[in-house]
């Protein structure tokens, strides 16, 4: 993994701009030991019959479960320090994010397929193969926006337009960095 | 812009392994562009649709130039890493310009979201603060939808393989750049 990014470099990508209400954030480290880990060899299996690692991986189920639940705390962690809601918005804000984060999550289980598919058969991948995973990485793509353009809806019914700016726009940073390190780490079909 | 990424960290985004390596240094560059496109871009390609705030339009040459610049490594950057034959480069290079014409158009808008965000942060309204989250998917959107349709194109002239190697290597790019302007561009208040 020579020539790789660090993850410490990567972390200073989300360092959250200018005042007011900067803060210093490491969660990224879990994010990159996730992305990383989901590379090498991940596996995961929220129910048990529909599972979204690649067979090839699934011994590994338990250790990615666990990392990208880890992330899931620090991210929200990360949120809660940059919005500084007032309890009110709290009350209104938090039960609106959980069930958001659930609906990514999913996207997120589509993603562990892809990738440890794409690792599974990267050193021999069919043309169906390739056009296949190319899709798939689009359509991901696409699903995550429509889940934020759904949420938007919901969040602005419960807090101000500002304030729903402002999470989307953490939200967004966050997910900037995770893609980056995955374009770090991920190589290149041969 | 203290606490913000060095270029050079984020040049490291784009690594390509082996085989195929290659060290990128366009990305200093693109973090230049897009540092550019925050502090003040302008832009207008067609006399009659300016792509940058008002607010900005003092620096339009210059992000124009700059935005010149960055295509060309782009491309660089694309052709050191695809390693096309003969045959597949000339199949291949039409339709790679016509794809980042379309991202040029789509990367316009961009621009101007972003100067649009830099020109009203301190004192965003509800109803802006919702078009500019919208139109923010919306380009994401489209991006998603440009990609969709060029990747038949390239595969209509090269293998499904090539293709998503090349769509690979976009995507590194673009990540590299998101990373940059996540970092590049505070908060709303």
């Amino acid at each position: 993994l020579s020539g790789v990014a660090d993850p410490d470099d990567l972390a200073a990508a989300s360092t959250f701009l200018y005042r007011p209400r900067r803060i210093t954030v490491n969660m990224l480290q879990y994010l990159c030991a996730g992305a990383l880990c989901a590379l090498l060899a991940p596996a995961l299996a929220l129910a048990a019959d529909k599972p979204i690692v690649n067979e090839k991986f699934s011994d590994l189920e338990p250790a990615i479960q666990m990392l990208r639940d880890e992330i899931g705390k620090d991210r929200r962690d990360v949120v809660k320090a940059n919005m500084l809601l007032t309890n009110s918005e709290a009350a209104r804000f938090w039960p609106v994010y959980d069930e958001y984060r659930a609906e990514m999550r999913k996207v997120g289980d589509r993603r562990v397929k892809l990738i440890t598919d794409y690792a599974a058969s990267r050193d021999s991948m069919s043309e169906d193969e390739a056009n296949r995973l190319l899709k798939e990485a689009l359509d991901i793509d696409k699903q995550r926006t429509e889940v934020k353009e759904d949420y938007i809806k919901k969040f602005e019914k419960q807090v101000s337009a500002r304030t729903t700016a402002r999470f989307f726009h953490i939200e967004s940073k966050l997910d900037a960095v995770g893609d980056a390190v995955r374009a770090a780490k991920i190589p290149l079909i041969y | 812009l203290s606490g913000v990424a060095d270029p050079d960290d984020l040049a490291a985004a784009s690594t390509f392994y082996r085989p195929r390596r290659i060290t990128v240094n366009m990305l200093r560059y693109l973090c230049a562009g897009t540092l550019c496109a925050l502090l003040a871009p302008a832009l207008a390609l067609a006399a009659d649709k300016p792509i940058v705030n008002e607010k900005f339009s003092d620096l339009e040459p210059a992000i124009q130039m700059l935005r010149q610049e960055v295509g060309k490594d782009r491309r660089a950057i694309v052709k050191a890493n695809m390693l096309l034959t003969e045959s597949e480069a000339a199949r291949f290079w039409p339709i790679y310009d016509e794809f980042r014409a379309e991202m040029v158009k789509q990367g316009d808008r961009r621009v101007k979201l972003i100067t649009d965000y830099a020109a009203n942060r301190d004192s965003m309204s509800e109803d802006e603060a919702n078009r500019i989250l919208k139109d923010r998917l919306d380009i994401e959107k489209e991006k998603v939808d440009i990609r969709e349709k060029y990747v038949k194109k390239f595969e209509k002239e090269l293998s499904a393989r090539t293709t998503a190697r090349f769509f690979q290597i976009d995507q590194k790019l673009d990540a590299a750049v998101d990373a940059a302007l996540a970092a590049r561009i505070p908060l709303i208040y």
